[in-house]
Formats: structure tokens, sequence, C-alpha cells
């Protein structure tokens, strides 16, 4: 890193991080259960993981 | 060897060690990889990194000249017209934004990361925002924060949230402030509380995070603050801002000439005959380079696309360049829309008022043709700009001149001067002609049907 990327901001960023992380956990609990309700019994969660198809 | 005599080089590059940009004794654009950054310049060419960002367009393309044990070689693609965060649009600046968080998540999958996030880093190429600082690699360490998190929070975040939620044309604080807009500023701007949850903890918890720990680094020495974040949280941090700068969309507003072509005094008989005029022009001098000056929303500016130049579409207000760049998007053209006040154009700022360059330095580089259509009233009569310094000034920027003279008769002449005096006795045809007439010669001149104005094709003498 050739420029000071300042405490502050790690420090932020890593609470931001877990906070993210468990803002994910619950959105995903959300369509778990959303999706064991639904009529639809077929509909699939969406893979958010990278694919060939957009950057 | 390359012998580095005789060579120019780039005065923006000088902040990263990793390696310079210079051009040769030919004028080619070069950069020289320093011994220093081998490791990681391997890694992003083996490790598929860089195939995958050259298949999706996000990376500019770079041939490998040569290699030995102290330098790497190497030509990248050049980018037509160099443009700065301050003369983007909303869009422009948030498709920027994007894509930068967007390679940092791919880099990321290779165990590499974007050491720096500076807006100056991305440049637009047919249409699209890419990357052009292909030093911009380092390894992943597990367990490593982004270090340029701060930097993207500045250079992106803070702008995007301002043009947004306050002002269109706070992008232009980028200008003052080289790093980008300080986020202590940006919270006292946007006063935000939690219910902007996205952006209370990204700018304001952020800027007070940064205010208590200043002086951390002076007290410690750095030695026992050991910052850690998890892969997933790391991830976690880039996806939820992606998200967050995706749902960011500025208000609906009108600005002065937001909405002109809804509102002009032209019928659709007189437009279409200009259009027709402005393709005539161009189809004689075939530009490989076009500037469009006062281009709004770029409705004249496409059809020299349609000669294969490369454009360049300016105009003042913020709104048009938007509703340009969505319009560029959407039919995948390959103009450039930028926000730029011919009275003031962006100066020269940065490290000896040279790091990034003027406006004018750029402009007058390049173009074979220059555009200024429906814009000579607004610098003469609302700017009170004298003809001659007009005319001096587009002559020394272009060979050829496409310009349009609105007469005082016309209305929007008219609304100019429904509450000044009338102090421009010169400001009429004859005189125009004659003033333009001892910088360029005239190649054409048409009258536009159903309309006073009439439109001028001038070759510099």
């Amino acid at each position: 890193m050739y420029f000071d990327p300042g405490i502050g901001s790690l420090i932020i960023q890593a609470l931001i991080g877990i906070a993210a992380v468990c803002g994910g956990y619950f959105a995903f609990a959300k369509t778990k259960l959303k999706d064991l309700f639904s009529r639809n019994k077929d509909k699939q969660t969406e893979s958010k993981n990278l694919n060939d198809d957009e950057l | 060897m390359t012998s580095f005599n005789n060579i120019t080089r780039e005065f923006s590059s000088f902040r990263d060690p990793a390696g310079q940009v210079f051009r040769d004794g030919q004028g080619v654009l070069l950069r020289r990889v320093n011994k220093i950054y081998f490791e990681q310049y391997n890694a992003l060419m083996s490790s598929g990194l860089y195939d995958e960002l050259i298949k999706f367009n996000a990376l500019i393309n770079h041939k490998e000249l040569e290699r030995n044990q102290d330098y790497i070689l190497i030509q990248p693609e050049e980018i037509p017209f160099v443009s700065y965060p301050y003369e983007w649009s909303f869009g422009e600046l948030k498709d920027a934004a994007l894509l930068t968080l967007k390679i940092h998540r791919r880099a990321l999958t290779h165990d590499l990361i974007l050491k720096d996030a500076s807006a100056y880093n991305i440049q637009f190429k047919n249409g699209r925002p890419v990357l052009i600082d292909s030093l911009s690699f380092d390894f992943y360490h597990e367990g490593e924060a982004w270090g340029a998190y701060g930097q993207f929070c500045r250079h992106f975040l803070a702008p995007l949230l301002l043009m947004a939620n306050k002002d269109i044309r706070l992008n232009k604080l980028l200008s003052l402030f080289i790093d980008g807009v300080p986020l202590d500023l940006a919270d006292k701007l946007l006063n935000l509380n939690i219910f902007n949850f996205f952006a209370w903890q990204h700018i304001k918890l952020h800027a007070k995070s940064i205010a208590k720990h200043e002086t951390a680094g002076h007290c410690d020495n750095n030695k026992n603050l050991n910052i850690k974040i998890s892969r997933k949280s790391h991830l976690a941090l880039i996806n939820s801002l992606i998200r967050g700068i995706e749902n960011l969309k500025l208000k609906n507003i009108m600005t002065e000439w937001g909405d002109y072509y809804a509102h002009t005094n032209y019928s659709q008989d007189a437009s279409d005959d200009k259009a027709r005029i402005v393709s005539e022009f161009l189809n004689l001098i075939q530009p490989k380079i076009t500037y469009d000056f006062g281009a709004n929303d770029g409705t004249y500016s496409k059809i020299a696309l349609k000669f294969n130049s490369q454009v360049v579409a300016f105009d003042i207000d913020p709104v048009a360049v938007e509703r340009n760049y969505q319009a560029v998007k959407k039919l995948n053209n390959a103009m450039l829309p930028l926000i730029l006040d011919l009275t003031n154009p962006s100066p020269a700022i940065g490290f000896a008022n040279h790091e990034r360059e003027s406006a004018g330095e750029r402009i007058r580089r390049a173009p074979d043709c220059i555009m200024a259509l429906a814009v000579i009233h607004h610098l003469a009569i609302s700017n009170n700009l004298p003809l001659g310094m007009i005319a001096e000034w587009l002559a020394s920027l272009s060979k050829n001149l496409i310009i349009e003279f609105v007469p005082k008769e016309d209305s929007q002449v008219q609304i100019l001067l429904a509450t000044r005096r009338d102090i421009f006795p010169d400001y009429n045809l004859e005189s125009f002609e004659e003033i333009f007439g001892k910088y360029f010669n005239l190649i054409k001149r048409e009258g536009v049907k159903n309309s006073k104005r009439v439109m001028y094709l001038f070759e510099r003498k």
C-alpha cells in the first residue's frame, strides 16, 4: 500500500463487514422462510456467487 | 534494453513506486513496471484475472514489449480523451464506482486485491468505464482489511451521495479535493441519520472513526493495531457497497437545460433540417475526432458517430450530460458525454498545478472538428464574450468548425435580452461573418429551414 489507509477506516470497515455478514445471514434466512411458505415451491434462491456472465 | 533518455514522463504518474507512465521519442505511451512489483504483475497475468477483466472490457489492454531483471516494459492501449471525475455525470461516476468494486471483488477470487480505489484510475473508452492502472493489484492476505476503502468512500461514495441527495453539481468538490471529498465534510453536508443506514455507516460512522483514531498511529506506533477482517466480512462489505450504490438514483430534477429539446423554439422541420446540414458538413470533413460544445443531450453529436468519429460531447448542464450518458449506454454507442463550462473549463489541479491537466490543454491536443451549435449567443450575450475572442479561441482548437449563428430575432436570444440592456451592437450576422472571417475560411453556409439561424462550416486559415 503506497498510501496510508488510516486506522479509522480499517476499524469501521471491520465493524461494517461483520454487520454485513449478519445482515446477509438474516436476508438468507428470510428468503428461505419465504420459500418454505411460498406456493411456488420450485422457486430457487438466486445464487450470489460470481459466474462467467458478469463481472 | 530500452534507453530511457529521450522520454517524456506523464506528470501524473509519480505516486506509485510500482511503475511509471511515460512517452518515448515517437510519442508512444509506455509503462515501466519496476522490480518491486514483478511478483504482483506476474500474478495478475498468470492467475487468469487479467484475461477475465479483458473479457469483460473492465481493464485496459496492454502489450508486453520487454522484460529483464530490472524492469518490464508494457504498452497500454491509449484512451482517446482523458477525463476526470469532476467532469463526469452522476451515472458515469456511479458506473466507475461499481466497476472499481466489481474488479476488486473478482480480484479476491484470485487472491488479489485492488490496492487503491482512486477515481483517476478509471477512464471511459467506447462509452464505458475501464480501469487503466494495471499495476493497481496486490496480494490478498487472509484477514487483511481493504486498505483502499477510505479512498473509495472519498472518491466515489461521498460525491455520489451528495449528488443524489443534495445537489447534482456537488461532484465539482472533487476538483477542490484531489484525494476525494473528506468524509467529515460530506457528513456535514449530507446531515445523515440512521434511517439512511447505508450512507450513515459508510460516511457518518466512518468519519467519526477517522476523527477518533487519527492519532492512534502516533501513540502506539501501529505495532499493536492489528485489525483483522475475515474474507467473508470483506466480501460482504464489498457486496453491500455494490448494492447500496446500485440503488442510488438522482431525484427527478429540472435544470435550465436538462429538458432543452422538449422546449426549444425549433419546429420538427427545422430540427430535421439542422440535422441534415450537420450531416452534410461532417461528410465533407470526415473527422476522426469531434468535440461538440454545448452538446446538451447529444442529439447532434451522435451524427458524427456515423462517420466513425470519436465523439466527446460537452455541456454545462449535468442533467443534460446525464441524459446523454444514459442514451449512450442504451444505444451502446461510443460517445463520451462530459460536463464542461466553456467560460470556466476545468483548471489544472494537483501537485505543481500539473498533476491533472486543464480541460483546455486536453481539448487543444486532438480534434479535427469542433461543433458549436446553438451556443454562440450564450457565450456572446449571456457571458459578454466578444465575438473576436470566441473566434480566436475556436480557431486555436481545431482546423474545422461547424457553428450555428443565432440572431437577435431568435426567441432564445430574446429571452436572454429580456431582462438586460442590449449592449451588443456587433452581435449580428454581418459582424459575425466578418470577425470569424479573420480566422477562418468559409467553406459552406446554409440557413436552417423555418428558422432565422444560419449554419457555417469553417476551415481555419
